[in-house]
C-alpha cells in the first residue's frame, strides 16, 4: 500500500503533471468563483483536453479542478455575498457580513485555512478506507455488478431532496441513451437509426458538455446581468489574522472536517449538507450562538472545513463503487471512463496508481489554491463583475471546440447542442440531470452485467438473489427507495432547500 | 393556459415526451432478437411507468397530492418571475438559435471563421458592447482556443465542410 502511496505521489511530481495540476487549479479558481458553473461545467469543458493525456495526467488535472473549486467559490461568498456553488452559501453568513465590516481579508485568510486543513483530512480519511474498499473486489460478480449500477441510481435519485420520481425518470431516460449503438453481447446496432455516428453509442464527452456547460450557458444568457454590479464590495484587508484565528479554533476545524468526511462518504450527499451541518453544529457548540450570521469568523471557518474534507470522502463511493457523490464527481466519473478507467470494485486494484495520484492531486490543490486565493484574492472577485453576455459567447466557442476535439467529429459539436437544449429543459422544468450522467456512464456496464448474470444464471433471475451480497445490494435498493419518501413526509423539504446534488 | 385536472396542461409535456420517447423507444426495440431487446424492454417499460407516476402526481387530484408528496415534495412549480420558468419563451429560444447558429457556422465554415464571427456578433448585436470590446473579444478568443487546442494540444481545428472539412 506504501509503495502505491509513494507512486502515486512521484507520478505527481513531474514537470508535466504539475503543469497540468495548475492549469486544472486555475480554471478551478476561476469557475469556482463564477456561480452556476463550479466543478462540474469546468470538468466538462475540460474533458476533451484530457482526451490527448496520459490517464495520470488527466487525473491531476482533474484532480487540480477538484481541490481549488471551493477556494473560488469561497472568495466571492466572502467578497459578494455570491457563492460559488451551493455549498459556499453557508460561507456567506458570516462571510459577507465580515467582509461588511471591512474584515474581508480576515475572512478570506480563514477560509483559506480551514479549507487546506479539511482537505488534508479528507485525504487521511481516504488513505485510511481504501485500502478496506479493496477487499471488496473479491465479494463483486456480474450479478453484484448489476445491481450495485442500480443502486447507485437509486441512491442518487433518493438523494435529490423532494425529486426521487423525477431523478429515476431521468435516469431511466439516461439508460435509453445508454442502450443506443452497437450492443457488444449480442452483436446487434440498435436504436441508431441509420446513423453511422451512433454505432459507437451516443459519445460521452459531447454529451456531458452539452448537459452542463450549454445548458448553463443557455440559462446564464436567458437570465442574463452580472454577478455583482459593485466594484468597491470588492476588497482585501490583513488576512494573516484569519489564518491565525483558524488555528485558535481549531476544534471547529475538526468538527468541520469530520462531519465533511462522514457525510462526503455517503453516496449523493452533496456538499451543501456537509456546509450547513458543520455550520449549524457548530453554532450549537458556541457559547455566543447570537453572533452567527453577524460575521463570526467560525461561521467562516467550519463550513470552509467541512467542504474541502467532503471532497476527499466523496472519492471513496465514488471510485470503489461507481456512485457518484454529486455532479462533479458523476463528470469526473466520465473523465475516468473516458481513459479507460471503469469505476467500482475493480478499478481499485487495477488503478491504485491512477487513485494515489488523484488523492495527492486533490490535497495539493486545496492547499496551494488557497494560497493562491488569498494572493488574487480581488482579482477573483472582478471576475464576477464580468457580463454574461461576453463571457457566454467565450464558453460556448470553447464547449463546441472541444467538444469537436474529442475525436474530431463535426457530429460531436451537433449531439453537444442537442444535450444542451436537453439540459436546459431539465433545468426549466426542474429535472435533475445528476442521474442521467449516472445512466450514461454506468449503462452499458450495467447491461453487460446483465447478460452475463442471465448467462450465468440460465436465464433465471433468481441469479439475482443467489448470493448474501446480491440480497444485501437488493435490500439497500429496496432501503434507498422507502426512505425518501418517509423522511419526506415525516420531515416535508422547503423548495429551495435542495442539497448540491439536488441542483444538478 | 389551458388546465387539466387543475394542473397547467405544459406541466404534463416533460412527462409526456418521455412516455413518447420511451414508447418508440419500445417500438423499435421489439424489432431486435429476444437478447438483444431483453434489457431495452426493461428500462423502457420502467420509464414508461415513471413517466406516468410523474404525469399522476401533477394532478391536483387526492391521488396526485399523495404521490407529489411521497415521491416529488418540492416540484411544485416556480413562482412567477423565479427561475427559467419566469422568463419569456421567445428569450430562451433566441437563446439556442443564437448557439445552433454558431454549431451551423462551425460546420460550414469552420473553427477559424466561425469562432470570431460568432463571439463578434453575440457580444455585439446579443450583448449591446462596444465594437473595441467585440473585437478584442473575437481575437482573444480564438487566440485562447488556437493556444489551447492547436498549440498544445496539436489538434487542427475544424476548417469547414465548405473548407475541404469531413
Amino acid at each position: 500500500m506504501l509503495d502505491a502511496w509513494v507512486a502515486g505521489v512521484e507520478g505527481l511530481l513531474q514537470v508535466r503533471e504539475l503543469t497540468f495540476l495548475s492549469l486544472g487549479m486555475g480554471i478551478g479558481l476561476i469557475f469556482g468563483a463564477l456561480p452556476g458553473l463550479g466543478g462540474a461545467t469546468a470538468l466538462a469543458l475540460l474533458m476533451p483536453l484530457t482526451y490527448g493525456l496520459e490517464p495520470f495526467t488527466a487525473v491531476a488535472l482533474a484532480g487540480g479542478v477538484m481541490g481549488a473549486v471551493p477556494m473560488g467559490g469561497s472568495l466571492t461568498a466572502i467578497l459578494l455575498n455570491a457563492p460559488g456553488s451551493a455549498p459556499n452559501a453557508a460561507t456567506c453568513l458570516d462571510g459577507y457580513p465580515l467582509a461588511q465590516q471591512g474584515k474581508a481579508g480576515y475572512a478570506i485568510g480563514a477560509a483559506a485555512t480551514a479549507n487546506s486543513l479539511g482537505g488534508i483530512i479528507g485525504t487521511v480519511s481516504v488513505l485510511a478506507v481504501l485500502p478496506m474498499a479493496k477487499q471488496l473486489v473479491l465479494l463483486f460478480g456480474p450479478p453484484e455488478f448489476f445491481l450495485l449500477s442500480i443502486l447507485a441510481l437509486v441512491t442518487v435519485a433518493g438523494s435529490l431532496s423532494g425529486r426521487m420520481l423525477r431523478g429515476l425518470l431521468t435516469g431511466g431516460i439516461g439508460l435509453m441513451i445508454a442502450t443506443v449503438g452497437y450492443d457488444s453481447v449480442t452483436g446487434t446496432t440498435r436504436f441508431a437509426g441509420g446513423i453511422e455516428y451512433l454505432w459507437d453509442g451516443v459519445h460521452l464527452v459531447p454529451a456531458l458538455i452539452g448537459l452542463f456547460a450549454v445548458a448553463e450557458m443557455i440559462n446564464l444568457s436567458v437570465t442574463g446581468g452580472t454577478v455583482s454590479k459593485d466594484l468597491r464590495a470588492v476588497k482585501i484587508t490583513s488576512m494573516m489574522s484569519g489564518v491565525k484565528a483558524t488555528f485558535q479554533h481549531w476544534r471547529t476545524v475538526l468538527r468541520g472536517s469530520i462531519i465533511g468526511t462522514l457525510v462526503g462518504a455517503i453516496p449523493g450527499e452533496g456538499g451543501t449538507v456537509a456546509a450547513f451541518l458543520s455550520y449549524s453544529m457548530t453554532m450549537q457548540a458556541s457559547d455566543d450562538p447570537e453572533s452567527f450570521g453577524k460575521g463570526n469568523i467560525q461561521g467562516v471557518i467550519a463550513p470552509e472545513a467541512a467542504i474541502n474534507a467532503k471532497d476527499g470522502s466523496a472519492l471513496i463511493p465514488t471510485i470503489a463503487f461507481g456512485i457518484p457523490s454529486g455532479a462533479e464527481m458523476a463528470v469526473f466519473l466520465g473523465i475516468l471512463v473516458l481513459h479507460g478507467m471503469q469505476p467500482g470494485p475493480l478499478m481499485l486494484a487495477q488503478n491504485q496508481n491512477e487513485i494515489y495520484g488523484l488523492v495527492w492531486a486533490l490535497t495539493g490543490s486545496c492547499i496551494l489554491a488557497s494560497i493562491i486565493g488569498i494572493v488574487l484574492a480581488r482579482p477573483l472577485g472582478l471576475i464576477t463583475l464580468v457580463d454574461s453576455r461576453i463571457f457566454v459567447p467565450i464558453i460556448i466557442a470553447v464547449a463546441m471546440t472541444g467538444s469537436y476535439a474529442v475525436d474530431r467529429s463535426i457530429e460531436n459539436p451537433i449531439l453537444t447542442l442537442a444535450f444542451g437544449i436537453l439540459g436546459y429543459v431539465m433545468i426549466r422544468y426542474d429535472y435533475p440531470r445528476l442521474t442521467i450522467v449516472i445512466a450514461l456512464v454506468l449503462g452499458a456496464t450495467a447491461e453487460r452485467n446483465f447478460h452475463q448474470s442471465m448467462m450465468i444464471g440460465d436465464g433465471s433471475w433468481w441469479i439475482f438473489t443467489s448470493r448474501w451480497m446480491c440480497l444485501g445490494l437488493i435490500a439497500a435498493i429496496v432501503l434507498f427507495l422507502v426512505l425518501p419518501p418517509l423522511r419526506a413526509r415525516l420531515f416535508p423539504p422547503r423548495r429551495g432547500t435542495g442539497a448540491s446534488a439536488g441542483k444538478a | 393556459m389551458a388546465r387539466v385536472f387543475g394542473t397547467e396542461i405544459t406541466d404534463y409535456l416533460p412527462a409526456t415526451a418521455a412516455t413518447t420517447v420511451a414508447a418508440v423507444y419500445l417500438g423499435a426495440a421489439y424489432q431486435y432478437s429476444p437478447e438483444a431487446r431483453a434489457t431495452p424492454l426493461l428500462i423502457g417499460w420502467t420509464v414508461v411507468a415513471l413517466a406516468m407516476l410523474d404525469i399522476a402526481s401533477r394532478t391536483q387530484t387526492g391521488l396526485g397530492r399523495r404521490l407529489a408528496g411521497w415521491l416529488n415534495p418540492v416540484t411544485t412549480r416556480p413562482r412567477h418571475g423565479e427561475g427559467p420558468a419566469g422568463y419569456p419563451i421567445g428569450r430562451q429560444i433566441v437563446a439556442m438559435i443564437w448557439i445552433a447558429g454558431f454549431v451551423t457556422g462551425f460546420a460550414l465554415i469552420g473553427a477559424t471563421y466561425a469562432i470570431p464571427l460568432y463571439v463578434f456578433a453575440a457580444t455585439r448585436w446579443r450583448g449591446g458592447r462596444p465594437y473595441l470590446v467585440c473585437l478584442i473579444s473575437a481575437a482573444g478568443t480564438l487566440a485562447g482556443i488556437w493556444f489551447l487546442f492547436g498549440w498544445l494540444l496539436r489538434l487542427e481545428l475544424y476548417p469547414g465542410l465548405l473548407f475541404g472539412g469531413g
